[in-house]
């Protein structure tokens, strides 16, 4: 798991970025170079990136490779980035801005991405279980051929985005802004929608 | 400390296991089942299973207690001195203790069931089902709902922002998520402000 440890700087209440005192935004220009090589490093040649704490970092044009466990990137930017195939858990992308990012083939589990705005994106044939989506907004981003089960996309702004041939069994859509949004051949029966539908537990 | 979620299929309750430091203990939170994946994380990692931590004493998240005691001999935490028969360790409201290493804190948050503990670990809560992500708990009648409700703005809401939240049931949060995004949390807010 990341580092709880709170950044030095007065009033920060962020969480640090590793072995460093301070969280990315308060961190030197020299540490933030070596926090993001680092990442950028294990991204593309590790089997797995394990405990990494990036909060508000700016990645672009990266192919993930391997798994991505227990690791915090909360507020960060991510352009044309390749995530395809990777199995990330227990991993935090909350707020986030994907753009142009695939995530297709990829295992994603227990997992959050609340808050996040996707553009362009892709989730093609995923399976993305008991993750959280709540209160994201997706432009032209494709969920299609993935399994959602117990998938939390609660408040949520999708527009022109793709839910075709989707496991949709106990996901969450209560009180989503949906326009030009397709659900053909998956199982909306089965999932949340209406505002006053008991979601019990 | 690193946590690992686990779905236990029958119930389709969560599962956690959380490893602490050096010393290779674990702690298992909500033992609703044993399965073959859940004795493999614990033994290919070489855990050693030292505590059980019990959110709330409903059969769906307890039924594993007695297979996992077969296996290993932890201590058993929970509101209530015994559970599934077996006799635990009972804690209060506000109790810090230690347990496999940690400092754990239970915050008592009835409304779903009157035992019903979340427990503090780092910057973890492990919530049972007083809260998940974008709803509470379920409840008999709107007395009970009101008093969940108002043990989560109490106990729990007031926390800061960063804390993570691991429920009983669906995916995981955090506590920012939570306040802008949790469904019963805010229609509460609203019928406050009515």
């Amino acid at each position: 798991m990341f580092s709880f440890e709170k950044c030095s700087h007065p009033g920060c209440n962020t969480f640090r970025c590793g072995e460093i005192s301070t969280c990315y935004h308060h961190s030197t220009a020299d540490d933030k170079k070596i926090i993001l090589d680092t990442l950028l490093k294990d991204l593309t040649t590790k089997d797995t990136v394990r405990n990494f704490n990036l909060i508000e970092g700016e990645i672009e044009n990266q192919k993930a490779t391997g798994a991505i466990k227990g690791s915090n990137f909360a507020f960060s930017t991510f352009r044309n980035c390749n995530f395809v195939g990777t199995k990330i858990i227990n991993t935090f992308f909350d707020f986030c801005l994907f753009e142009n990012c695939n995530f297709n083939d990829s295992i994603i589990r227990y997992s959050v991405f609340a808050g996040a705005r996707f553009i362009n994106s892709s989730f093609k044939n995923t399976t993305c279980i008991h993750t959280n989506f709540m209160g994201i907004d997706s432009y032209q981003t494709d969920f299609s051929h993935s399994d959602l089960y117990f998938s939390n996309f609660s408040m949520s702004k999708l527009l022109g985005t793709q839910f075709v041939d989707c496991n949709l069994k106990r996901a969450n859509f209560r009180a989503c802004i949906l326009k030009d949004v397709s659900f053909k051949y998956s199982n909306p029966e089965e999932a949340f929608f209406k505002e006053g539908e008991k979601f019990t537990i | 400390m690193n946590v690992h979620p686990h779905l236990i299929a029958s119930g389709l309750c969560n599962t956690y296991i959380v490893s602490t430091g050096d010393r290779q203990e674990a702690i298992l939170i909500d033992p609703a089942g044993v399965d073959e994946e859940i004795i493999d994380v614990i033994e290919s990692h070489h855990f050693k299973l030292t505590t059980i931590l019990i959110t709330h004493r409903h059969e769906n998240h307890t039924a594993g207690l007695k297979k996992i005691l077969k296996i290993y001999s932890p201590s058993i935490y929970a509101f209530h001195s015994e559970i599934q028969g077996e006799k635990t360790i009972m804690v209060k409201d506000d109790e810090i203790f230690t347990a496999s290493g940690v400092e754990i804190k239970a915050i008592q948050v009835p409304g779903h069931s009157l035992d019903s503990l979340v427990f503090k670990i780092g910057n973890a809560l492990f919530t049972g089902d007083t809260l998940h992500a974008g709803c509470i708990g379920s409840t008999k009648n709107n007395m009970e709902k009101q008093l969940l409700v108002h043990s989560l703005k109490h106990k729990i809401m007031c926390l800061s922002d960063n804390y993570l939240i691991y429920p009983g049931h669906g995916a995981i949060s955090k506590l920012r998520i939570e306040r802008m995004f949790n469904h019963d949390i805010l229609e509460s807010d609203a019928t406050l402000l009515d």
